[in-house]
């Protein structure tokens, strides 16, 4: 994988770039690792803790998970709960789909492995809906991703160690899992860049305590189906305010040919 | 079956189900065609998580919606949040928004206890 993106240039440098926007992140998601690392000793071994943040590497559905094997819940629920908590990374894969559905199997594998949050909110960020993937620069943008993802990885996976073996030594009062809700607050504000954007974040935020008290995490799902139906209203009916309106017109002229 | 042997089939469970609803899409090649509409529908879903991954940890105090915690005068991490994000609205300067809102979490609890 790295061996292939390496043989050229432009995947390299956009690895690279990666790794540089993925950096700054890294000390306050660490911090939230550390935390999660602490909060699975709780009910986990050491050694079953450090597998399961090296092998599931999903902190949400990790954290939703440990109080149903506290319970001793049978395993469907943790499975179920597994699923409806991970089902924005199934959106997310939609998405990757037009990019990267044609890369060798294991290599969308991997992909999808570490397609997590924060990897794939800053891919989408960098290359838009309006720069498709296409055989030219499909290097390029998988090396991206890579950059970001394997970056992100690497210092979720040690700091989610420090914090199985070490989280005792920090008082949970400190709460220094909060740089982390810090982090995705300044990944978020960039993102809110047009009228629809906003309009389909205030949706989300409506819908996700709205539903806060259902089962499984579900209203994270609800949130981004409430977030996608307000903004695509917006789209049809307000294509001048979103600059999506000659993105539209093209679409309709290929359509035509 | 131990209770050890339980956590470790949980484990690999759940790293069946990451893997498979993370890559659901992708593993399924160019056997699905994604239109044009469907990608730009998607172009909400990352600003959304973030929202709803953010919020209810934010607004929420021991877990419930009260008016105390939607209030950012009493809720510390909600009058952190608001400042720390007005910091970055205007700086676009990361480890300084972290700084102050921690820094002000942090003054703003020990002041209220």
């Amino acid at each position: 994988m790295l061996k292939h993106l390496s043989s050229k240039p432009s995947a390299r440098a956009a690895f690279l770039e990666g790794v540089k926007t993925m950096l700054p992140l890294v000390l306050p998601f660490a911090a939230y690792a550390f935390v999660t690392g602490m909060a699975m000793t709780k009910v986990l071994s050491p050694a079953a803790a450090i597998a399961m943040t090296m092998l599931v590497y999903a902190a949400s559905s990790q954290l939703a998970a440990l109080p149903l094997i506290a319970a001793h819940l049978p395993m469907w629920t943790i499975f179920f709960s597994a699923i409806s908590v991970n089902l924005r990374f199934t959106i997310f894969s939609a998405a990757m789909q037009p990019r990267f559905g044609t890369l060798p199997f294991w290599r969308r594998l991997v992909l999808g492995y570490l397609n997590g949050d924060v990897a794939y909110v800053l891919f989408s960020k960098r290359y838009s809906a309006q720069q498709p993937t296409t055989t030219e620069n499909s290097a390029e943008h998988e090396g991206y991703f890579f950059g970001v993802a394997l970056c992100n990885w690497f210092f979720w996976q040690i700091a989610s160690i420090c914090g199985v073996l070490f989280g005792q030594q920090i008082p949970a009062s400190w709460d220094i899992g909060f740089a982390g809700t810090l982090a995705l607050l300044a990944i978020t504000i960039p993102l809110l860049v047009d009228a629809a954007g906003v309009l389909a974040m205030l949706a989300a935020a409506a819908m996700c305590l709205v539903g806060l008290d259902w089962p499984y995490r579900l209203n994270i799902v609800a949130a981004v189906f409430a977030a996608t139906i307000v903004g695509v209203t917006i789209d049809c009916y307000f294509p001048h305010r979103t600059g999506m309106k000659n993105k539209i017109d093209n679409d309709t002229n290929i359509g035509n040919k | 079956m131990s209770n050890d042997t339980h956590i470790w089939i949980i484990i690999i469970g759940m790293t069946l189900v990451t893997i498979i609803t993370r890559s659901l899409f992708l593993i399924m090649g160019t056997t699905v065609n994604i239109s044009p509409t469907v990608q730009r529908a998607l172009r909400f879903a990352p600003a959304a998580t973030l929202i709803a991954l953010i919020l209810p940890s934010v607004v929420t105090l021991n877990h419930a919606l009260t008016t105390t915690s939607i209030n950012p005068v009493t809720n510390p991490k909600f009058a952190a949040c608001i400042v720390a994000g007005v910091v970055f609205f205007y700086t676009r300067h990361m480890m300084l928004m972290i700084g102050v809102g921690m820094t002000l979490y942090t003054l703003l609890r020990f002041f209220a206890a």
